[in-house]
């Protein structure tokens, strides 16, 4: 398990998505607005799943489920090639590290997307 | 916590545990979209292709699950996950799949899946798979299936071998019966043969011991004859000269009776001459009979051969105390002379014509219920219930002839007349038949001489046996 923080994940110069226990998103930064082309206004309070491409989202949230329930996850702590989706709907490939952790009883995901 | 998110957490919970019980089971279960791209799968299935779910999403599951049938790669159109987009129907069957070095046999079951109202029309259809490794019970029921078949085979060799021997010792028995019958058969011929044999030199050796005796009276017949007539002549001389002989020649005379014997003595010569001459005839009959230096073919006149049975057999066809003398009736036609033993087909005759008069003796006359006789034996006249035996004889073609030897006796039942030809078969009483004789007979006419006997017979209507032979001999 990494002991990277959430505030240590933000300090790097990436595109970063943080999401709340709900599985919404909660804060980006430049980067992402920049790579992705969503305004914080747009992207904020949206489900995480906006993000993902469809054939991703079944997978995606019996796996978010199974996680609130049990905290067992095999995508955390390690980077992941995957594809994340523009505003414009365009498929970018890019890698993913994805941390969480618990603030006041709540879990918090943080996640880089770096282009590749 | 508003309620939006209870029934989020709810809702949550109830996915979580979906997801962990889909993926304790055994079987491996995977879903795509309408593409066939992945959208999820549980573990087992992760576990079958080495892979974590993360980098099988979005791929196609058929390239992720090549599958084989029959040694030969399926192709995608045929993939289960095809079947249940393109068909929208569910299925079953049996696929092979490589994992590692070793093939698995995987038992796919796919089913379509179309939910209307989920968003975007990728995920509106879903093919869903379940899979299970069958291999060791799909081994294990061929190794079965192999034994089975094993065992089927060698029950059904050993059906096929237990069969064979059947039918084997079957053929055996078959054949020891045969040979059992014919065992019987030969050993009735050789009894009758050798009982044959020895009454045949009997009667050969005691027609040669009476016929030198006999032809000593019979050569010295004439001389005889010559030399009364010598003395009756000169008697007759001694008369004529001396008409008062002396009281001594003349007392003589009278005692001996001179006239009667000049008369009567030569009617006794003619009369010995008679006997003499029939004496002859007998022993010559008795040789002739009996041919026992004559077992091979020859050319001779089947006629004589009747006539020497019949003059053998003279004294039972005359009135006995029992039954009024028999009728013969030669109704013989032109034969020529014909190839064949001689002496034993005199025994043929001498046994079918023994029997008609065994048959003749028995019927108790008068009988004046007992029908006339209408076998095929038109030629015959009778009279009615006198016993009568008709030897009728006649060319069938230029190579055949017929001997119909018929009586007019008491006939013989079916099951009788089934059985006259067996060996040691009789009807006569202990004692007084052997059963051979029409055996024999059989064998000389059908064996030997290549010819036909049959017998036709009906109760109260007499009985009849056709001989037919060839001319000549037929070699086989």
């Amino acid at each position: 398990m990494s002991t990277l923080t959430i505030e240590q994940l933000k300090q790097q110069s990436v595109p970063i998505v943080v999401a709340n226990h709900k599985g919404i998103v909660v804060e980006v930064n430049e980067q992402f607005v920049t790579v992705f082309g969503w305004s914080p206004a747009e992207i904020i309070g949206q489900p995480l799943t906006i993000l993902l491409p469809p054939f991703f989202h079944d997978s995606h949230n019996l796996s978010f489920a199974r996680f609130s329930a049990t905290g067992n996850s095999t995508i955390l702590n390690h980077p992941l090639q995957l594809k994340a989706i523009a505003k414009d709907g365009q498929e970018i490939d890019s890698e993913h590290f994805i941390i969480a952790e618990k603030q006041e009883n709540q879990w918090l995901f943080a996640a880089t997307l770096r282009p590749l | 916590m508003s309620n939006s998110d209870s029934q989020i957490n709810q809702l949550r919970a109830t996915l979580s545990k979906m997801e962990i019980a889909l993926s304790a089971v055994e079987e491996c279960i995977v879903w795509t979209n309408s593409l066939g791209q992945i959208k999820w799968c549980n573990g087992p299935f992760e576990r079958l292709l080495g892979q974590p779910r993360l980098f099988l999403l979005g791929t196609l599951l058929s390239d992720k699950l090549p599958l084989w049938q029959k040694q030969q790669l399926v192709h995608q159109s045929n993939h289960p996950v095809e079947l249940a987009l393109v068909t929208k129907k569910s299925g079953k069957q049996d696929y092979e799949f490589q994992q590692s070095n070793q093939f698995l046999i995987l038992e796919i079951a796919w089913s379509f899946v179309e939910i209307a109202n989920t968003l975007g029309a990728d995920d509106a259809k879903s093919a869903v798979l379940v899979l299970r490794d069958v291999t060791q019970q799909r081994y294990a029921a061929q190794r079965q299936q192999e034994i089975n078949e094993l065992l089927e085979q060698q029950v059904a060799q050993r059906t096929q071998a237990l069969h064979a021997t059947n039918a084997r010792l079957q053929q055996e028995t078959e054949r020891l019966q045969q040979l059992l019958v014919e065992l019987q058969a030969t050993q009735a011929r050789l009894v009758h043969a050798e009982k044959m044999s020895s009454l045949g030199q009997l009667v050969a050796g005691i027609a040669h011991e009476i016929n030198n005796p006999v032809n000593f009276i019979h050569g010295n017949l004439i001389p005889l004859e010559n030399y009364a007539n010598n003395l009756l002549e000169l008697i007759h001389l001694y008369q004529n000269h001396y008409p008062n002989p002396t009281s001594e020649i003349t007392l003589a005379s009278q005692e001996i009776d001179l006239e009667f014997l000049q008369q009567d003595l030569p009617k006794l010569l003619d009369s010995m001459t008679l006997g003499a001459d029939r004496i002859r005839q007998i022993v010559l009959s008795l040789r002739n009979f009996s041919r026992m230096d004559e077992a091979k073919f020859k050319l001779v006149d089947i006629h004589e051969g009747i006539d020497s049975t019949l003059l053998i057999l003279q004294h039972r066809l005359k009135a006995g105390p029992n039954h009024s003398a028999m009728k013969v009736i030669r109704d013989f036609g032109n034969l020529p002379l014909i190839e064949c033993c001689p002496g034993e087909l005199n025994q043929v005759f001498m046994n079918i014509l023994s029997n008609a008069i065994d048959a003749l003796e028995v019927l108790d006359l008068p009988q004046p219920h007992l029908p006339q006789p209408h076998l095929p034996q038109t030629h015959l006249t009778y009279q009615p219930n006198q016993g009568c035996i008709t030897i009728h004889t006649s060319m069938i073609d230029s190579q055949w002839i017929k001997i119909v030897i018929s009586d007019n006796g008491p006939g013989m039942t079916a099951q009788v007349q089934q059985k006259i030809f067996d060996p040691f078969f009789t009807t006569k009483s202990l004692g007084k038949g052997t059963g051979m004789g029409m055996s024999i007979s059989y064998q000389i006419i059908v064996e030997k001489h290549r010819g036909k006997l049959d017998c036709l017979s009906k109760v109260g209507q007499g009985t009849e046996f056709i001989i037919a032979i060839p001319t000549t001999r037929l070699e086989f």
